[in-house]
């Protein structure tokens, strides 16, 4: 009997996928990830660094969310990897930049699959609240 | 901070070499700054702050890992590539990864008591490597030793102090000593910018620093004639107090410092790294004081501690040999002063780290059997996967797979769960030994040199890789022996290597339970005494008591009477606030800091002859403890007969003593010692022996430890006291009718409020004073107990384990009892007798151990002996407790067996 797929088989598939499929849709990424969703939405205002990623969930999710820098970092390797964000190349001030970060931004790609997982999960919420759960 | 970055680079090597060029920087920067940011908050929360980013960059790393070697990974090996070592080891890893990330509840398991065994194991290594192991950082570190006075032959720590002439003799008669110095503690007062400070240092001869080959990094050390009477006084910086009074300017050098009134110029400064074997908290040192002059100073003042340095090819034998014989000489010359004693050799390392050796190499111990237990399960748990893995080893042997090379599979698997266990174990490592530093290791001697460096980390990858190799082994083992055609048929299921590696798993549990009773029982031998040690009567009463130590300014308050009345002043100062209702003062508080042991004998007694001395074994000296009249009142002493001290027993009056019933017991034998006279022979010329009538008996105080009985002590009035040494600094103490919350403040104003030029310091409760002194027991206690705690829980996950695989197997045996009309209770017996077998042979095996090996712990017991049964039957107890519900639960699953279902799949 076939196991259900756990988290971990997902990582490690999506960690891989990119190489061997380039031809993958939006559907194929869905649903995604807590911590890629919320780096996505994170770079929809702009282009940041990673540690301005970090800030700029924490004050997203009030604080309770705080991306490690080891999970942070892995999932900014995904994201590149999945063509969702890339590396900019534009910078600010470079009185204000410290030269040695590297900037990322949102792909169209990225944007389609943002957009498609904050769907699926309105639909989600839809759902839940038409039960009654919600009521 | 070094050690720290070194760490963080390791922990970087867990990820993927391209991540490591693309973000690596990036992501070691992020980390100090997330670690950085925990370190805003408490204490608690940083620990969990900083735990918790440490293990998800660890486990980030573990996982980016994984995903790259599952990307090159393919089914199929090319064969252009097979058969170089290399690669079929890649090989495995490969498949040993796919494994583990088909069986994610496996491998936390595993690799989490692995994490938890090596990390402890390095935490507590890493403190042993600093503490006990590294040589000290001087040159040639075995050629320093030091001199100890020895009493009868007999080395005692409160007796082992020598003669300043003594010494000076010892350096000018041995030719096995390159260089003798005298030390004797000096915390002068520091005035200057800024509010006087009092400091820790020492006063050394000239050839301190030669002993231990340290470099000045500027200026000077002191020269031969610094060691000369009335040369100027001089003063040599620690690296600390360099950089934070001087801010590290080189021309600190000749600048002077104005210490308890008197100008000292500073000739150098030593190395950041130099650790003074008397203590790392000296921060200066002064070249002989003029005080120091062996023509007026008696032998008999046993007041300073010796340190030298052996001559060129000296043993440490020859050198004791040349001791003895010059005090042979003394013993002829000064027979008065030399009957008893002599001096004894011990190097330096000795000296310092004897203390806590035992305690650290005991718990070095205690967490390499938590190791044994964790890797004891990580083996069991394997074995049983083996075994489920049977039909597939069986298949890959019958399609012609060497056994070599189905070995060499199942070991590199276990070998790399132990490498992630030991890479996660790292931070879990530097967590602990961070935590064992900031939650009681302070007294530990050589602090400054415990922390993770190659040594350290040689160990962790050692012990992963032995303890991956050996249990591998052992599991790998039984599953390839067995009989492979039978297993391919009966489907892998049962009786695959059953009896064989049923008979391994039963033998590891059963050392797994032994091992963690051996440890049980360990962690409650010292609970118990340590509990013994916090009820023992101190012989006063330390609650709602605080205390403050006073120095009067330099060159203030030089006339006796000017002494008396300001601890007259004080004490009436502090009595009148508010919620106070008695407050006294002594020269050394109990249990703190300061002994002071004087020749003391009955006037109505002749003075003993020298022979009679030499065959006297009572107590030499007696504690003489300086104090106001009401300090017996704040206290809480009891006084026994007699009276205490009265406002009555001043400069005037008729010189009083108030003894400790040890004193009564031991010098009044049967006799009543309430007007009897007794003397204190001064060792000082300069002062008078005076005559004194006893007034009283007071209960008898543990005046070093609660663990050392309290010495015979006799105490003087204040107002009496001709040694302003003796009178000059006190301890306040005073008791409190309430919780001292806001006195300490009141306090010190009150202090102020009669001469606000005193210095102040050490303001404490008495209970903490009490408490300090168990410190140290308390943190081992602490640590073996929570070792013994996790190895109950590893041992009780083996034995669930065992008992579940065993239920699993019998699940149609079980269907057709039940089938059969069997009740829940001959099914709960059947199953659970299983695991009670080994449960009990567990227990009988580490009972029998642990009579065998807890002697070890006798020096570091207090009131028990070491096969003390209530611990050995509570521990044997809580044990069983446990081990009936992790049986009970696998066992559960039994009774819900459906017959039908399981009849069916027959």
């Amino acid at each position: 009997m076939e196991r259900p797929r756990s988290r971990t088989d997902v990582l490690a598939e999506v960690g891989t996928r990119v190489k061997t499929d380039k031809s993958q849709t939006v559907d194929d990424l869905l649903p995604l990830k807590p911590a890629l969703y919320l780096i996505l939405l994170a770079l929809t205002e702009g282009d940041r660094h990673g540690y301005g990623l970090k800030k700029e969930i924490i004050s997203r999710t009030d604080g309770r969310v705080k991306l490690g820098a080891g999970t942070l970092y892995r999932s900014i390797r995904q994201l590149v990897d999945l063509g969702l964000i890339e590396e900019s190349s534009q910078r600010p001030d470079p009185a204000l930049d410290d030269e040695r970060r590297r900037y990322f931004r949102l792909t169209r790609f990225g944007r389609q699959v943002a957009l498609a997982e904050t769907e699926r999960l309105a639909d989600l919420v839809r759902i839940a609240q038409s039960s009654r759960l919600a009521g | 901070m070094e050690a720290r970055q070194r760490m963080f680079r390791l922990l970087l090597l867990l990820y993927p070499p391209r991540f490591r060029r693309e973000y690596g920087g990036e992501a070691l920067r992020q980390l100090e700054a997330d670690l950085l940011e925990a370190n805003d908050s408490g204490r608690l929360r940083r620990f969990i702050e900083g735990s918790v980013v440490l293990l998800d960059f660890t486990l980030a790393g573990v996982l980016e890992r994984f995903a790259s070697l599952g990307s090159r990974s393919r089914p199929v090996s090319s064969p252009s590539r097979g058969g170089g070592l290399m690669s079929t080891m890649l090989q495995d890893v490969r498949f040993a990864v796919r494994g583990f990330l088909k069986r994610p509840g496996f491998t936390v398991v595993a690799v989490a008591s692995l994490a938890l065994g090596v990390g402890a194991n390095t935490a507590i290594f890493s403190v042993a490597n600093g503490v006990l192991f590294k040589p000290l950082p001087y040159d040639e570190p075995d050629r320093v030793v030091q001199l100890l006075g020895t009493i009868r032959g007999q080395l005692s720590r409160r007796h082992s102090w020598l003669a300043y002439p003594e010494i000076q003799d010892l350096r000018e008669g041995t030719k096995a000593l390159a260089q003798v110095s005298a030390v004797q503690w000096w915390d002068p007062i520091l005035y200057g910018s800024g509010e006087p400070a009092r400091i820790f240092g020492k006063g050394v001869s000239a050839c301190f620093f030669e002993i231990f080959g340290a470099q000045p990094v500027v200026g000077r050390f002191f020269l031969p004639e610094e060691e000369e009477l009335n040369h100027e006084p001089v003063v040599v910086l620690s690296y600390g107090l360099w950089q934070q009074r001087f801010g590290g300017d080189p021309g600190a050098v000749g600048q002077t410092l104005d210490l308890d009134g008197v100008r000292y110029t500073v000739v150098g400064v030593v190395p950041a790294g130099f650790v003074d074997p008397f203590g790392a908290e000296a921060l200066i040192w002064r070249a002989r004081p003029p005080e120091w002059d062996a023509t007026r100073l008696a032998r008999i003042n046993h007041s300073w501690r010796a340190i030298g340095r052996l001559a060129e090819g000296v043993t440490l034998e020859q050198a004791q040999a040349d001791v003895d014989r010059v005090w042979s000489i003394f013993r002829r010359e000064h027979p008065e002063s030399h009957s008893q004693d002599g001096a004894r050799l011990i190097r330096a390392k000795e000296w310092l780290v004897g203390d806590v050796e035992t305690a650290i190499l005991i718990l070095l111990g205690s967490v390499g059997l938590v190791l044994l237990i964790a890797c004891a399960n990580v083996a069991n748990l394997f074995l049983t996967r083996t075994i489920v893995r049977g039909r597939e080893i069986s298949l890959r042997s019958a399609l012609g797979a060497s056994r070599g090379r189905i070995v060499r599979q199942l070991v590199s698997e276990v070998c790399l769960l132990f490498v992630i266990g030991g890479a996660i174990g790292l931070p879990v490592a530097w967590l602990g030994m961070n935590s064992l530093l900031a939650l009681g290791a302070q007294d530990l001697p050589r602090l400054g040199e415990v922390g993770i460096d190659w040594v350290v980390l040689g160990f962790t990858l050692g012990i992963s890789l032995l303890s991956g190799l050996i249990f591998g082994l052992a599991a790998a083992l039984p599953a390839v022996r067995s009989d492979l055609a039978a297993a391919l048929q009966m489907g892998g299921r049962s009786l695959l290597g059953d009896r064989k590696s049923q008979r391994v798993r039963a033998g590891l549990v059963v050392a797994e339970i032994a091992l963690a009773l051996l440890l049980l029982a360990g962690g409650g031998l010292l609970l118990r005494s340590l509990w013994i040690l916090q009820r023992t009567d101190p012989g006063f009463q330390p609650e709602n008591v605080l205390t403050l130590r006073v120095y009067p300014t330099a060159g203030s308050y030089t006339e006796p009477d000017e002494i008396t009345s300001l601890y007259q002043d004080l004490t009436a100062q502090l009595a009148s606030i508010p919620g106070v209702t008695v407050a006294g003062a002594i020269n050394f508080l109990p249990m703190w800091a300061g002994q002071n042991c004087e020749f003391v004998w009955r006037d109505d007694l002749p003075l003993p002859t020298r022979e009679e001395f030499a065959e006297y074994d009572g107590p030499t000296c007696l504690e003489v403890r300086v104090v106001t009249p009401d300090y017996f009142e704040a206290m809480g002493i009891s006084v026994v007969r007699g009276r205490g001290f009265t406002e009555n027993d001043d400069g005037g009056a008729p010189p009083v003593a108030v003894i400790s019933a040890a004193t009564a017991d031991l010098g009044f034998r049967g006799e009543d010692p309430l007007g009897k006279r007794v003397t204190l022979y001064e060792t000082r010329d300069y002062l008078p022996n005076v005559s004194r009538q006893v007034v009283g008996v007071v209960s008898n105080v543990r005046q070093t430890s609660l663990a050392a009985e309290g010495v015979p002590a006799i105490y003087f009035a204040h107002a009496q006291e001709p040694d302003p040494d003796r009178r000059r600094v006190m301890t306040l103490t005073m008791r409190a009718g309430r919780d001292l919350t806001d006195l300490a403040a009141r306090a010190r104003a009150a202090v102020w409020q009669v001469d606000d030029n005193i210095t102040i310091d050490f303001v404490q409760p008495m209970t903490s004073v009490v408490s300090n002194t168990v410190a140290q027991p308390r943190f081992r206690t602490t640590l073996v107990l929570i070792f013994g705690a996790v190895a109950l829980v590893l041992a009780m996950v083996g034995v669930a384990g065992v008992v579940g695989h065993a239920v699993s197997q019998r699940i149609p045996e079980i269907g057709i009892r039940i089938a059969l009309g069997a009740s829940d209770r001959n099914i709960y017996a059947a199953v659970m007798g299983h695991g009670i077998k080994l449960t009990v042979a567990g227990l009988l095996l580490g009972v029998g151990g642990a009579l065998l090996s807890t002697k070890v712990l006798s020096s570091l017991l207090y009131g028990i002996p070491t096969n003390d049964p209530v611990s050995f039957v509570a521990a044997s107890a809580l044990l069983v407790a446990i081990a009936l519900v992790a049986i009970w639960v696998p066992a559960r699953r039994a009774v819900r067996v459906d017959p039908v279902k399981t009849l069916n799949a027959e």
